[in-house]
């Protein structure tokens, strides 16, 4: 098993920074994501806790080596879950791959929550566990390595579509006033 | 924004795509102007119920369905397919 971790500050409130989470796709900067799905959510009126499911349909292709020994096309989906606590103001959510999952599994947690000394800015935490099952050593650990250095080019990429629908939803929100001003959503 | 910046996705079935649409503005208007105000009154439901319905069938089709199930007890999700 290979592990990722990353962390991040937004110079955005975390209602700006769940909005983005929202709606960071499409994006001319991740296209390798062709399609996401809201599967399932559901809201409880009491807590206000927002449970969603997506699926995320990328395209990628694999170097071939890669593409040969696990013998993959280049269309995988990956689900993600996510709740919302919108009293405690943090936004987890986990994600896997479904395409390989027994071959190469891809566990992705992300949490946005804002930064307890200014409440203006957003800290997001990332960390992947990235495991090759069912291979000789030698070749899990290049796989997992080339996962690896899969998901850190993703994540960068990521990053910078995120930050581009970020200032969009700010922008607009500082037009129309729509946006709460702080983090405190109640 | 830049000009190549694209507006909208396609959905995984072609016919679902207007019904996604519909649904993601009603959901990121309600989300922005309600819920983080603290109004926890669902706005969407009848949209996203008809939307859903049309990207389960696309699922069915492409044998998703349990591979979807299989994976999301590992994320904790108690969703159920």
């Amino acid at each position: 098993m290979k592990l990722f971790q990353a962390f991040h500050e937004y110079s955005h409130n975390w209602a700006a920074v769940t909005t983005a989470h929202w709606q960071k796709y499409p994006n001319e900067k991740t296209p390798h994501v062709v399609h996401v799905e809201v599967i399932n959510r559901d809201l409880d009126p009491q807590t206000g806790v927002l449970r969603t499911e997506r699926l995320i349909m990328c395209r990628q292709p694999c170097p071939a080596i890669v593409a040969r020994i696990l013998g993959v096309g280049d269309t995988n989906y990956v689900l993600e879950y996510s709740e919302i606590d919108p009293n405690n103001n943090v936004l987890k959510a986990v994600s896997t791959n479904l395409t390989l999952h027994d071959l190469l599994n891809v566990r992705e947690e992300i949490v946005y929550r804002p930064n307890p000394d200014n409440l203006s800015r957003t800290l997001f935490d990332q960390s992947a566990a990235i495991t090759a099952f069912g291979m000789i050593s030698r070749v899990s650990s290049y796989i997992e390595d080339f996962s690896v250095k899969r998901f850190k080019d993703n994540a960068q990429s990521g990053k910078k579509a995120f930050e581009q629908v970020l200032e969009r939803i700010v922008q607009s929100a500082n037009n129309s006033n729509t946006l709460p001003t702080t983090a405190q959503a109640t | 924004m830049t000009a190549s910046q694209p507006k909208t996705m396609e959905s995984v079935g072609k016919e679902c795509t207007e019904l996604k649409h519909q649904y993601e503005d009603c959901f990121n208007q309600w989300y922005t102007e309600r819920y983080l105000k603290g109004d926890y009154t669902p706005q969407c439901q009848a949209l996203f119920d008809k939307y859903r319905q049309c990207v389960m069938k696309t699922l069915q089709e492409k044998n998703l369905i349990g591979t979807i199930d299989a994976a999301r007890k590992e994320l904790g999700s108690d969703f159920k397919p």
